[in-house]
């Protein structure tokens, strides 16, 4: 674990505890440079995760609570006529001064609202009356969605998900954890106990460290392979995307990165593998698998490039 | 001693159960199946896979326990008991599947790059002069037996009983029924249990002097001779007979201790093959008898119908045609017309020729000969083409690029592994530390097992150049498992000098 990072975790895990493998899986995204999706029930923390995000690395906070009723320009922005300049004015929305955007429940937005979202977590940028206006760097996006109360929402479009790097769950506390926590909440807020100990610069840096880790062609073949199968597995009906195959990649580097190394290793992929695919895996309907079931199936089944090249070895492929 | 009772128990049921089997249902099966024995899979691995060796169970009972067999430390290195080729050897005998193993003759040129070939000739001169004393006393035995077998051929009693066995082993085709019935005339009544008996005895004293020699593939082998000559030729050893071979059998390749599970496994596997043999081969079941007359008898109803009935009266058509020359010699009764003579003619070319029904016979027998004969060596034929592959991983190993022998190494290290039965699939190797026997490894191992396993990670996935400590390191790994595993796989390349002991090769 990089240090700066591990002081990162140290200080989230002050405020949300026994989580540490989820912060973790966050911290690699946001150093992969990707949107995170949180796909859990209400009240495990989601909220509380990026705001001690946003405590311990100084990032720009903010938070949009999606409704029916917001609308695509309180996210972008839009422009106005002023009267004294007899022109129009652009008026940034909320995306603008962001770096770190908490889209609560974003399955409730209208998929209007969602799309504007989505085209800036691609772009980078927002696009308002032909005038393209750059987001702040680093740009990350987490949103939630509750799968739980789902009625009369739009649910995230298949390919809206895609562009989503990782969906993980945060899942409840166990006894302990959840006993420290109500603990620690009797007389202040923990929140106001976690320290800044990286700096925007530092974790842009960090960023760029991470597209210097190398993938070599064993592992760029592993990634294809899977992806590959994905599609060809007989339980699914969309297999993995491109892009998913370009995010898992990523991912892998920045877990490579975080542990230390400058390099990808087999592992890596498979660590991430599930966390990154399992929002671009689309089933049969009349296959009674669970896509986490499926996926398990393609890491069992695909050689590892540990296995790959101990095969070719030995003349089997 | 628990073990020995449960060894012996479950061999007693075993055998108590193939009695009642073969009695009951007539099968000869239990030979072939006590044959088969120390080739099925499931079995040769409950027998050898966890064998030490020649220690006696009595000696060090405590020592039986099977993942004590990795600990015991012999002092001598991996590659001192193998003379040809270790990694071949442990090859075939674990599985065809598995082309790891010829790992260990690349060892030997590798870590001891310093003495490496004069080892190499000692050993293999020890292998040759314990190879020339069991060969002296298989082939005294082989002696004996020959001069106790002709003495008895004097005697009348023997000498039928021997001339209606042939009779029965060449029952093949009409040409060679006719040379037999010239030749070969016995009373139809001829008894063959004499000569049966004296096979066994034969039998008996070949298996005494492979058991001397320790050699329990000749033994396996003339068991298997034995079954299929029961069971291709129908001759029959009575059940008990039968019974007592198995069980001497079964006792002598269970000499080692039986673990409850091994001998569920040996049940279940010879139980499975006595099934399918009982059930696919006709003439060895009782409801597969009657299956296999009525296909016998379809034969001969096709052959008789080709050649018109004829079949039977050879000799009636020889004397008519006789008669008739005989007639015509004598200048009475009139010469042949064409069509009678053609008719003639034809049926006799028939008789004359072995029909197809016999060219399938013959040829069903050479291929039951060759086959039988060449099944011994063809783990031969398969080990010089595995000898070249691992030659080939030799050079890597040695390879001037330390990132390219690292991961060689350490894929050799892996291959040993899962050669022992620890596989991690498709784990990676790091992680592989958990299906590793922890018991039985040496202190620390699994600790150098994962950092030199990121070592490999870091050769095959990274652009560092590593250097010449990382592939100390993985050689000191690769060393240590070979000794780990050695005494499991100084079995099998006992076995394999045993085996090729037994072909004289």
């Amino acid at each position: 674990m990089r240090p700066q990072i591990e002081k990162v975790i140290t200080e989230i895990e002050k405020v949300i505890v026994g989580k540490r493998r989820e912060t973790e899986k966050v911290l690699t995204a946001i150093l992969a440079q990707g949107h995170i999706l949180l796909d859990d029930v209400p009240g495990v923390g989601k909220t509380t995760l990026a705001l001690s995000l946003k405590c311990a690395m100084g990032l720009d906070y903010r938070r949009v609570q999606f409704t029916p009723d917001v609308l695509p320009s309180d996210l972008v922005g839009f422009s106005v006529y002023d009267k004294a300049s007899g022109d129009f004015v652009y008026r940034p929305g909320i995306l603008n001064g962001a770096n770190l955007l908490l889209g609560d429940e974003i399955n409730r937005a209208s998929s209007k609202t969602q799309s504007a979202l989505l085209e800036a977590m691609e772009e980078q940028n927002v696009t308002v009356d032909g005038v393209s206006h750059p987001l702040k760097e680093p740009f990350i996006v987490i949103a939630t969605q509750n799968s739980v109360g789902a009625v009369g929402t739009q649910l995230l479009p298949y390919a809206q998900m895609d562009r989503f790097l990782v969906r993980l769950t945060l899942g409840y506390p166990d006894y302990e954890a959840q006993m420290q926590m109500l603990r620690s909440r009797q007389n202040s807020n923990p929140l106001d106990t976690v320290n800044q100990v990286l700096t925007r610069d530092e974790l842009l840096a960090c960023q760029r460290a991470v597209r210097l880790v190398t993938s070599k062609d064993a592992i760029l073949d592993y990634i294809t392979r899977l992806t590959f199968a994905s599609r060809a597995h007989e339980a699914v009906e969309v297999g993995i995307s491109p892009r998913g195959a370009l995010f898992l990649d990523r991912t892998a580097r920045a877990h490579a990165w975080l542990d230390g190394r400058d390099y990808v290793t087999g592992a890596d992929v498979r660590e991430v593998f599930k966390d990154v695919c399992a929002h671009r895996v689309l089933l049969k309907p009349q296959t009674d698998k669970t896509v986490d079931e499926v996926l398990g199936e393609l890491l069992a089944n695909v050689d590892s490039p540990d296995r790959r090249s101990l095969l070719s070895s030995i003349g089997k492929k | 001693m628990k073990r020995r009772i449960a060894e012996y128990t479950a061999v007693f049921l075993l055998v108590l159960a193939l009695y009642f089997f073969e009695n009951n249902t007539g099968t000869r099966a239990v030979l072939l199946c006590a044959a088969l024995l120390p080739f099925a899979p499931a079995v040769r691995r409950g027998l050898f896979l966890k064998d030490n060796g020649k220690t006696a169970p009595s000696a060090a009972p405590e020592n039986r326990d099977k993942l004590e067999l990795c600990r015991e430390d012999e002092p001598g290195d991996i590659r001192a008991y193998l003379p040809g080729d270790p990694v071949n050897f442990i090859h075939w005998k674990l599985s065809a599947k598995r082309d790891e193993l010829l790992v260990r003759d690349y060892e030997t040129g590798i870590a001891e790059a310093s003495a490496p070939k004069e080892r190499f000739t000692s050993q293999k001169q020890v292998l040759k002069a314990s190879g020339r004393k069991n060969l002296r006393i298989v082939l005294l035995t082989l002696a004996i037996c020959v001069l106790l077998f002709t003495l008895l051929l004097l005697i009348p009693a023997w000498n039928k009983s021997l001339k209606a066995l042939s009779n029965r082993i060449f029952d093949l085709s009409e040409r060679t029924n006719a040379y037999r019935y010239e030749h070969f005339a016995v009373d139809a009544a001829a008894s063959l249990d004499p000569s049966l008996a004296l096979l066994a005895l034969m039998a008996g004293a070949v298996i005494a002097a492979t058991a001397m020699t320790g050699s329990r593939l000749m033994a396996a082998v003339i068991y298997a001779c034995c079954a299929f000559f029961q069971i291709y030729f129908g001759i029959a050893f009575p059940a008990w007979l039968n019974v007592i071979l198995f069980a001497a059998f079964a006792l002598f390749f269970a000499r080692r201790p039986l673990e409850w599970r091994n001998a569920a496994r040996i049940i279940l596997a010879v139980s499975a093959i006595a099934l399918s043999v009982a059930l696919l081969l006709p003439g060895v079941h009782g409801a597969t008898e009657e299956a296999s007359e009525r296909a016998r008898d379809f034969f001969s109803r096709a052959q008789e119908q080709i050649t018109n009935g004829a079949t039977e009266q050879p000799e009636g058509i020889v004397q008519i045609r006789r008669a008739h020359t005989q007639q015509l010699k004598a200048g009475e009764g009139e010469a042949q017309t064409g069509r009678a003579f053609r008719l003639e003619t034809e049926l006799e070319q028939q008789i004359s020729m072995p029909h197809w029904v016999d060219y399938l016979k013959i040829a069903l027998m050479l291929f039951a000969t060759i086959a039988l004969v060449i099944l011994p060596f063809l783990p031969f034929a398969l080990l010089n083409a595995r000898r070249k592959k691992a030659q080939a991983a030799r050079k890597a190993f040695a390879s001037s690029n330390a990132n390219e022998a690292v991961q060689a190494i350490f894929r050799h290290v892996i291959r040993w592994l899962e050669a022992m039965g620890y596989s991690g699939g498709n784990r990676p190797y790091a992680e592989w530390t958990r299906v590793l026997p922890k018991d039985s490894l040496p202190e620390g191992y699994l600790e150098r097992f994962v950092s030199c396993a990121a070592l490999y990670e870091e050769a095959a996935y990274s652009e560092h150049a590593l250097d010449e400590a990382a592939r100390n390191a993985l050689l000191e790994l690769l060393n240590e498992t070979e000794q780990t595993f050695k005494s499991a796989a100084k079995f099998r390349q006992g076995f394999n000098l045993r085996y090729r002991e037994c072909l004289w090769v």
